[in-house]
């Protein structure tokens, strides 16, 4: 996104620039969507509900932010999603058999760089193409997951538990704390989201991730470890399916065996709408956030105006085509 | 023109604030949370609160998540519906501990809530006044004894060498409604064929492996909630040697042993004998042409009625207490009998 504007435009050049952005164009639907639901919602705009869309928003917002990482290299990550089930079945059914519940839980985070680890190898070293590797990472963490739990469900600690501590993290909820409690995850989800946002814009290994996405063939010429990077991309990518997992469990209790396909078709739903090329070499944490927020407001708002949920997909669905469409034009004026 | 604009401003402003009102006339609002739409039962449960909302003077507004195994939608729904601050909440949990902060959080907010067909577990500081509800291992232990009747003869003459098989297909481990018919229904079998000889096999959950059995129970649930999954399993189950019998504890399950039943034609009168769980076409349809013996039907208007009744004496501070709904066990034969025939849906 910061791609172009190393010398100063004229300032009309720059308003232009600056809405032709499909960021900006993002950002200004998630706050219209917002006082939409806000004005013509009962109820919408209370403590309560923008606890609730916090809550729907983290595990997705965790996987999204792996994902971008992923799709500026060029790559895909279909596994997300049935990554974080996993990671959070094999964590919670630890805790079930009596194993202490913190290491269970940082097991959960660190088996999701595994699994990232074996994405990133099949994609940097071997060769496969991302959509193939991934694919059938899905297929084995899904059905790892139903193979260790004997498809049960499997249901973390309660909050009002010694071992339900581990949900503090995300949100802290007692008798003394207002209805709808205090969303502690958001706290976290904004720190990590700054942390990658200049990890990725910042840093070396972030643009040395870019320019992987632009041209990986030039980058390699130029004397760059291409298969260092990407790996490191798809490591990132799984740890923080692992947290999204976590997250899950704090959020849901109860995980299913079987599920968490099309989790990682939000996730990247969401990285695209933020402005993330699904051809690599463009993008940005923070475009990632507003994308994953403007589902997520969606998902919740919808309701308040007497539309059901699944309303969200397919406004979600329209959002993500008109956003990719304005990306579209954007390149074609300025190859012209 | 500036007035013009302003006035078409003010009407529009208006209209706005006036829709809410208008649209929920009604003396109470109640949410309820439901487990979809993708069973023919919801729809009569939906139907059923309807009904109630109408007699008693309440808006009623009927949600449930796209599908079964889909936990954290129905929780965003439940958390929705809190967070719109109605009188009452009805709620039938997919899973009986997901659903724990945000009933407390109910209670906080003094909203009472009235769990229908599958209560939550746990600690709710006292959210939830009453469950309405069949008593599912009640209609669980009623198939099995219909089960047994029907197969009793060649139990008798099993032997270890040669033992007879019952097949048991339920949608998951989780639901507390399934759970409770799949327990029911083993507990009464085992009981009835006695437990020293009979050997509970397939599922974790469930399993008491006896080694020189007589019977066995091969209890099958599919990886996920989609019918494939569930045609593959009740697949296995058909083809264990001396299938005497075969239960499916909800419409899922037996639509799936009907479907599969169809290529291979193991059911039927002097076959195999099937006995399946609520409604639905293709179940009612089996049951008529005898390819089932016969079902459980649980009352789902009744169930949705009574929900969204006990809710608003729950409002008004009336004393309200568990209600079990009435079940029935149907076949070809008692299945035009009024009080039957209006349980049964398509």
């Amino acid at each position: 996104m910061s791609r172009n504007l190393t010398q100063q435009p004229a300032p009309a050049t720059r308003l232009k620039r600056l809405f032709s952005n499909q960021r900006t164009v993002a950002l200004l639907a998630l706050v219209f969507l917002f006082v939409f639901f806000c004005l013509a919602g009962n109820n919408f705009a209370t403590y309560t509900t923008f606890v609730s869309i916090l809550d729907s928003s983290y595990y997705i917002g965790f996987l999204a932010i792996g994902t971008t990482f992923i799709i500026i290299t060029g790559g895909i990550d279909l596994s997300s999603g049935t990554v974080m089930v996993c990671c959070a079945l094999i964590s919670g059914t630890l805790i079930k058999m009596g194993y202490p519940v913190w290491p269970s839980l940082a097991l959960c985070i660190v088996l999701g760089g595994v699994f990232g680890s074996l994405n990133g190898f099949m994609v940097a070293v071997m060769g496969l193409p991302a959509f193939i590797a991934t694919l059938g990472t899905m297929m084995i963490s899904r059905g790892l997951g139903s193979i260790i739990t004997a498809t049960a469900s499997v249901t973390f600690p309660q909050r009002r538990t010694p071992e339900g501590a581990f949900r503090n993290i995300f949100k802290i909820l007692s008798a003394d704390t207002p209805t709808g409690g205090y969303p502690t995850g958001f706290i976290l989800f904004i720190i990590l989201a700054i942390i990658f946002g200049i990890i990725l814009g910042k840093t070396r290994p972030g643009r040395y991730i870019m320019s992987l996405g632009s041209n990986k063939e030039a980058t390699r010429l130029s004397g760059i470890d291409t298969v260092r990077w990407e790996m490191l991309a798809y490591i990132i990518g799984g740890l923080f399916a692992g947290l999204a997992g976590l997250s899950y469990a704090a959020t849901y209790s109860t995980v299913l065996p079987g599920t968490g396909n099309g989790f990682e078709l939000d996730a990247i739903a969401g990285t695209v709408i933020g402005g993330t090329s699904l051809s690599g070499g463009l993008g940005s944490i923070s475009g990632t956030i507003i994308g994953v927020f403007i589902m997520s407001v969606l998902k919740t708002g919808l309701p308040f105006v007497g539309l059901q949920p699944h309303y969200q997909l397919l406004f979600t669905g329209i959002v993500l085509v008109i956003a990719v469409f304005v990306d579209v034009l954007n390149r074609r004026r300025q190859r012209t | 023109m500036k007035k013009t604009t302003a006035l078409l401003l003010a009407t529009l402003v208006a209209a706005l604030v006036g829709l809410a009102p208008v649209l929920s006339a009604a003396q109470y609002h109640i949410e309820v949370v439901s487990k979809g739409f993708q069973h023919d039962f919801w729809k009569q449960v939906n139907l059923g609160c309807v009904a109630a909302g109408k007699d008693l003077d309440a808006s009623v507004n009927f949600v449930g998540p796209a599908s079964e195994s889909n936990i954290s939608e129905q929780i965003e729904q439940l958390s929705n519906a809190i967070n719109k601050r109605p009188d009452a909440i009805c709620f039938a949990a997919l899973d009986r501990e997901a659903s724990l902060d945000l009933i407390f959080q109910a209670g906080a907010g003094k909203i009472p809530v009235v769990t229908f067909d599958s209560d939550v577990g746990g600690d709710t500081g006292g959210a939830v006044r009453a469950f309405v509800a069949t008593d599912n291992q009640d209609a669980g232990a009623a198939a099995a004894k219909q089960m047994y009747e029907a197969v009793k003869g060649k139990v008798a003459s099993a032997t270890s060498a040669a033992p007879v098989h019952i097949g048991v297909l339920s949608q998951d481990t989780t639901s507390q409604s399934v759970g409770d018919r799949t327990v029911g229904f083993i507990k009464q079998i085992v009981e009835l064929c006695g437990a020293a000889t009979t050997s509970v096999e397939g599922h974790v959950k469930f399993e008491k492996v006896i080694a020189s059995a007589k019977v066995v129970i091969d209890v099958g649930i599919p990886a996920e909630t989609i019918d494939a999954a569930a045609n593959t399993i009740a697949q296995t189950l058909f083809n264990k040697p001396n299938l005497l019998g075969i239960y499916g504890s909800n419409e899922f399950a037996a639509k799936a042993i009907v479907n599969v039943n169809e290529t291979l034609n193991i059911l039927g009168p002097g076959k195999t004998v099937g006995i399946g769980f609520d409604s639905g076409s293709v179940q009612v349809q089996a049951v008529k042409d005898k390819t089932l013996y016969g079902a459980i039907t649980q009352n789902p208007f009744q169930i949705g009625y009574l929900s969204v009744k006990t809710a608003i004496q729950a409002i008004k501070g009336e004393k309200v207490s568990n209600i079990a709904v009435p079940f029935f066990f149907y076949t070809a034969e008692n299945m035009n009998q009024p009080e039957i025939s209006s349980c049964l849906y398509e």
